[in-house]
């Protein structure tokens, strides 16, 4: 393949290597835009404020990009122009997994409270994303009428336009599910970037220099070559105590150690976690998933399998299988992550000779599972921290829960909330309830920011359910907080909404409930720094 | 003992058992109905003697502890500060608000109820706790702060980044002029 000269651009073998480039810069600018959500998830979080920021961001580069390089193409229709163009992107492209992690790492300390970080996580995320992204992304997208420019010269603008969007949004689609499929998964973000713009510098550099051409390119592919071997061995994150970290093809995910207790921490994690191991303890020191121990002690189906539905390192199963032995006859964990199952395995004693791991979306799972079968299930299901997501909140998946456990049989599920005028928790607990029959029980997790609600399939105990005997000593303090006056038992009430599949806002209220403690948080802190 | 269970004590402790008359029946039916979990219908029967009973602090500061499990905190609030001002003696309601406000991370209110109660009563040691406890939240503040004001920084980079690609390329288009005759006419 030879880099065109002035004049040649049109001509086969010079039109073919003009098209390589289209396709290349295709690729880059998609691939770019895809592994930007992975290069901010550990940082920012993966919501759908970072997807949006992020194409928000692609998209405005691409449109004022094609606005100036249409001048430009109308002023210079000079192909080394356009390779100078495309190895600039590229470059920049490159600078991208160095630059990044730094960068988000300076604007968000690590010891910060998820409170005090959610605005950052919205402004932060663009602001980073315009920093980074655009750039690059303008550079390629003033190629596009380059391109179409210079093919045209010796057949139909149409043609030629038709052409040049064909074979770069092929290379689009090539960077949509490469990156997502197998290089991120595989090889990382940082070189799943780097993958996406090395070729095309190597590519285009030819065409950008008037002699060494093939030297240069050779120089690029080798220099590229450098600094994927480099990008191998940086952390993502990193951070002093963290143990291991993965990047899966859902999420970043990272264990982080603090004295005796270990923490599974997913994507910005902040000071929330999803899993806790403790050197020489069961419990976790009155953490949420303690309380769910107490559901065995309430149902009255009898022993069999408990179903637990966002397994994760297996917290709650491995109490589940320590204080019940005879009662928990085995645990059935779904888990749609395999990475996280690894860790779990690695450093937070899951054990699969117990817990039969199914890996796959909760719902889909459950609605696979045969009815009655389990007389404990328990759901403690989150996305991005603090999002149940919709499809695991809804009416339509209580009932099939419902259906799955057996008669006595109790549900609990973990909520996060701050005060009871939460409204996640509420509208929860009321699906819930109209689910199991029109009544639910709702219970504040003391010293946290978590609630359990749980509801039992007819028949439901009596309430307040007597002390069972031979309940474990260590379990004491938490039956006496679920099965307490501070527990309501929540009938369905008509001015809280019941979530459906169709109509489940969780995510827009869970956003409501935080934006307003971080505008009390930020009024309290510009009190406080004004006084 | 969690702090749920120690919240509960005090509410039963403070509700006391019930007594002959209107007020003490009253409140012995409303901790009954909480026994059982109907929470909703503790509130509804309170609510309805409001009327009678309303100045009357231990009325008022169980009125408040129904309201906030229900979810309506500026009311319960509002109880709670009238129960305390009714019976300055008394620290659960001091300790429900300030507790309450601190959920809500309205630090700077719960920091002055607790320094007015320690001004009253200056050995109270749940005064003292709650307000160390709210001292160090506040101070965790300047985290958020700093992240502000990095934030800033960070905005004001990315408006020169904006701003160096837009003028950059409209100088460069208006400075570079085609190679002879290459332009296009306008509307070709």
């Amino acid at each position: 393949m030879n880099a065109p000269a002035e004049g040649e651009e049109g001509r086969g073998g010079a039109a073919f290597y003009l098209l390589a480039l289209g396709f290349l810069s295709g690729f880059a600018v998609m691939a770019l835009e895809i592994t930007a959500v992975r290069l901010l998830a550990p940082f920012f979080g993966a919501t759908v404020h970072v997807w949006t920021n992020i194409i928000g961001v692609i998209l405005l580069a691409l449109s004022a990009g094609y606005l100036l390089g249409g001048k430009l193409a109308d002023l210079r229709p000079e192909p080394r122009l356009l390779c100078r163009l495309m190895v600039s992107g590229a470059v920049l492209g490159g600078v991208v997994p160095f630059a990044g992690p730094p960068l988000c790492r300076w604007l968000l300390p690590e010891d910060l409270e998820l409170g005090s970080a959610f605005g950052a996580f919205w402004g932060g995320s663009l602001v980073v994303a315009t920093i980074l992204f655009l750039p690059p992304s303008f550079l390629l997208a003033m190629t596009g009428p380059l391109l179409i420019r210079c093919l045209s010269r010796t057949r139909g603008v149409g043609v030629s336009a038709g052409v040049v969007y064909g074979v770069s949004t092929l290379g689009s689609l090539l960077g949509t599910f490469l990156p997502t499929l197998l290089l991120v998964p595989r090889l990382g973000t940082r070189r799943a970037i780097l993958l996406a713009v090395v070729p095309l510098a190597a590519a285009a550099l030819p065409g950008a220099l008037r002699r060494a051409r093939l030297p240069a390119a050779g120089g690029a592919l080798l220099f590229g070559a450098a600094l994927l071997a480099w990008a191998g061995g940086l952390r993502i994150r990193g951070g002093a105590g963290d143990l291991a970290e993965r990047e899966s093809a859902y999420q970043y995910v990272r264990v982080r150690e603090d004295g005796a207790a270990r923490f599974l921490v997913l994507n910005e994690g902040v000071d929330s976690f999803h899993s806790v191991w403790i050197r020489g303890q069961v419990l976790t020191e009155g953490r949420y998933y303690d309380y769910f121990n107490v559901l065995p002690l309430l149902g009255q189906a009898g022993p069999g399998r408990a179903l637990v539905l966002g397994l994760a390192g297996g917290t709650v199963a491995r109490q589940l299988l320590h204080f019940f032995p005879g009662r928990v006859t085995g645990i059935d964990g779904v888990e749609i992550d395999p990475a996280v199952l690894e860790l779990g395995v690695r450093f937070f004693e899951l054990d699969p000779a117990r817990v039969r791991i199914l890996t796959r979306d909760a719902r889909a799972i459950l609605r696979a599972l045969p009815a009655g079968g389990y007389p404990l299930i328990v759901a403690d299901v989150y996305a991005s921290q603090v999002y149940i997501p919709p499809h695991l909140a809804s009416r339509e998946f209580f009932e099939e829960a419902g259906r799955t456990l057996r008669p006595g049989g109790v549900f609990g599920i973990n909520l996060g909330g701050f005060t009871p005028a939460s409204a996640v928790v509420r509208a929860v607990t009321n699906t819930l309830a109209a689910a199991f029959g029109g009544e639910a029980f709702l219970t504040e997790l003391p010293g946290t920011r978590n609630w359990l609600a749980f509801a039992f399939r007819a028949p439901a105990p009596a309430w307040p359910p007597a002390r069972p005997e031979g309940m474990p000593p260590e379990l004491a303090p938490l039956w006496e907080t679920v099965v307490s006056p501070q527990t309501m038992r929540w009938r369905v009430a008509g001015d809280e909404p019941v979530f459906t599949d169709d109509h489940a806002p969780v995510e827009a209220l869970t956003d409501l409930e935080w934006r307003a403690l971080y505008r009390t948080l930020r009024r309290e802190a510009r009190v406080r720094a004004g006084g | 003992m969690p702090a749920a269970s120690l919240t509960l004590s005090l509410v039963l402790a403070f509700v006391g058992p019930g007594r002959p008359d209107d007020l003490g029946g009253l409140l012995a039916r409303g901790r009954e109905h909480l026994a059982r979990g109907e929470t909703g219908a503790a509130l509804a029967e309170l609510r309805r003697e409001e009327g009678r009973f309303g100045s009357d602090a231990r009325f008022l500061a169980f009125l408040g502890f129904l309201l906030e499990r229900t979810g309506r905190l500026d009311e319960a609030l509002e109880r709670y500060a009238a129960a305390y001002e009714r019976d300055p003696a008394d620290p659960y309601p001091v300790q429900q608000r300030g507790a309450l406000l601190t959920r809500l991370r309205r630090y700077g209110e719960a920091e002055a109820i607790y320094r007015e109660r320690l001004v009253r009563r200056p050995d109270d040691p749940m005064a003292r706790d709650a307000l160390r406890y709210v001292t160090e939240e506040r101070g965790r503040l300047r985290g958020l702060v700093e992240v502000e004001r990095r934030l800033r920084r960070l905005t004001a980079s990315a408006a020169v980044v904006l701003l160096m690609l837009v003028g950059g390329t409209v100088f460069l288009s208006r400075r570079v002029r085609p190679p002879g005759g290459v332009r296009t006419p306008r509307g070709s």
